[in-house]
């Protein structure tokens, strides 16, 4: 039980002391603002281009893709935060086992997460006046919580790299520009070049968008359990190579000496 | 004589960088060359050296943070290059400087992460954190955020989240780095309280008078070679004969003060510019002959003060690390 509870509290502190969002203005400019503003510009976009069909499925699948504010910037803060403030190295050398405390660093980008696409959906929904079923509103949430846990877990192994290389706006950048290119959020993947399409298989969000448009769109939840249950298993292998990463970064900065910047 | 808790013997550490994109060079640094010493349970021992002597590395080998390239090291009969893990619930470290610290979180969170990552019990941990902040005078602001502290007040934090799991060894990496004189001085006191506790200290710094009121025993390094483990007592003995004459002046040129550096028996010459005034300190076996000589290269009406003094632990330092600087 006391692992429980601080497995949890450490979620909360860490977020408090590592993301430093918290202040309402910047969140509000950061986390709200920022998201919709690029909610707004892709359903606007799509909403020209195909004459409003399937409009819902794609504001819905686009509220989805904001978590990437959360699951790109705000994991890689796990990680270089600490290390621009000194503290990784006190971290690394504290006695808890680093699996846990990485993914309860995690977990409160999860929930944040899954708060910003919900709050995209909802500006969607009374922006352009669009209509939900309750029970698809339900499957939604459960498909987001599972497809931005993988994201997280994506997010993760990048944020790892930045333990080796100091460019990690050129890293989280690439990855939220990946993530946006083949979720298929705004266009259907089939489009893609065959590669392109290949990459997006191991993607997280992939799944997630496809049964988003499926459910809100079409009401079909037949390919829901199987592609849950892939975007599970694909984030819990992202977190287990994440974790992989981390344990090696750590060890190598005992052998070289490059924990902590100076 | 206490048991021994940190035993380091010929640790050997190298630091390899690469340099160049395509073409690259390889560089290498032997930043510790072969040291041994030891350190006894409830000693407070001082690691002294200019920079670059070797001992922030050091530091980063007994904390776990660094595997040596040679030689062994124990800390209470455990190696800390494969039982990290063993070591890390007795030992905590402090280093120097405002960071290292979560500044959006208050003091009191600060504490709590720490004592969380130490796995320190829910039930002991509010009295631990009250007790802790009590002992570094920050009681009154432990709701306050870190980044409205002072640095002195920054450094105490640092103190307290050093002791959030009562280590048995505690490493300080210049603690008392840029603290004004008061703040220096408190922290100070907790150290010493905290050896009469009886914490083993490992401290380096590059205040002289601070290791000579604090240290029982000190360690010289420099380029990553040990000249000599004493107390301050013997190594002050080791210039017996020796007197200190500080001169103060109001005016001294660069050839004066080549002169003074060249004057018969004169073995070192420091020189401190404060303002208007420049001090002089020259370390002589003879200073009945070195001072009429000082009055006669010097106009006696620049000379504001004069004394013969015994040595500091500083002037052993200069001796032993920086005795080529005349």
């Amino acid at each position: 039980m006391e692992a429980v509870q601080r497995f949890f509290r450490h979620s909360v502190l860490s977020y408090k002391a590592l993301f430093g969002w918290l202040d309402p203005k910047v969140y509000i400019f950061v986390m709200v603002l920022n998201p919709f503003s690029q909610l707004l510009f892709f359903a606007v976009l799509v909403n020209y281009v195909y004459g409003g069909e399937g409009l819902a499925g794609y504001i819905a699948s686009n509220a989805l893709l904001l978590c990437v504010m959360n699951s790109v910037f705000g994991i890689m803060s796990v990680i270089t935060s600490d290390r621009g403030m000194g503290t990784l190295q006190l971290v690394m050398s504290t006695p808890s086992s680093k699996a846990p405390l990485f993914i309860s660093r995690s977990l409160a980008h999860v929930v944040n997460g899954m708060f910003t696409a919900v709050m995209g959906l909802l500006f969607g929904i009374l922006l352009f006046g669009l209509s939900i079923p309750f029970d698809a509103l339900l499957s939604l949430l459960v498909i987001w919580l599972v497809s931005i846990f993988s994201a997280c877990g994506l997010g993760l192994i990048i944020a790892t790299f930045c333990l080796w290389s100091p460019s990690m706006h050129m890293w989280s950048n690439l990855l939220a520009s990946l993530l946006l290119l083949v979720s298929g959020a705004n266009y259907p993947l089939s489009v893609m070049p065959a590669w392109l399409e290949q990459v997006a298989v191991f993607m997280p969000l992939t799944r997630g968008v496809r049964l988003t448009k499926d459910i809100v769109n079409q009401g079909d939840f037949s390919q829901m359990a199987t592609l849950l249950g892939q975007e599970f298993l694909l984030g819990c292998l992202f977190f287990a190579i994440s974790l992989v990463l981390i344990a090696y970064a750590e060890y190598l900065a005992r052998v070289k000496g490059t924990m902590d910047l100076e | 004589m206490g048991e021994t808790v940190i035993m380091v013997s010929n640790v050997r550490r190298v630091y390899k960088t690469e340099v160049g994109l395509f073409k690259k060079t390889k560089k290498e640094v032997e930043a510790l060359k072969g040291i041994s010493f030891s350190i006894n349970r409830g000693e407070i021992f001082g690691l002294l050296g200019p920079n670059g002597a070797g001992k922030t590395t050091m530091i980063k080998l007994l904390t776990t943070m660094l595997i040596p390239d040679g030689g062994t090291i124990s800390i209470m009969g455990m190696d800390p290059v494969t039982q990290h893990r063993k070591v890390r619930p007795h030992i905590n470290f402090i280093l120097g400087g405002e960071r290292n610290l979560y500044w959006r979180l208050s003091a009191y969170d600060n504490l709590a992460y720490f004592a969380d990552l130490y796995k320190v019990p829910r039930v002991e941990q509010k009295n631990r954190i009250l007790e802790l902040l009590e002992l570094v005078g920050l009681e009154d602001v432990a709701h306050q955020r870190v980044e409205t502290f002072s640095k002195g007040m920054k450094q105490r934090l640092q103190i307290a989240r050093g002791l959030i799991n009562r280590p048995d060894i505690l490493f300080l990496d210049e603690p008392s780095i840029g603290l004004d004189p008061v703040s220096a001085r408190r922290l100070r006191d907790i150290l010493l309280k905290l050896n009469e506790q009886g914490t083993t200290i490992l401290l380096t710094t590059h205040y002289m008078y601070e290791a000579d009121e604090l240290c029982d025993r000190i360690a010289f390094i420099d380029k990553g070679q040990l000249i000599t483990v004493d107390t301050p007592e013997n190594m002050k003995r080791q210039t017996a004969g020796l007197s200190i004459i500080e001169c103060k002046l109001t005016e001294v040129d660069a050839g004066k003060m080549e002169a003074l550096s060249r004057l018969p028996h004169v073995r070192h010459v420091k020189q401190e510019q404060d303002d208007m005034i420049t001090t002089i300190r020259l370390q002589t076996e003879m200073p009945q002959a070195v001072i009429p000589a000082i009055y006669q290269l010097v106009d006696e009406t620049n000379i504001s003060d004069l004394a013969i003094m015994q040595p500091t632990l500083e002037d052993v330092y200069v001796q032993l690390v920086g005795g080529h600087a005349k």
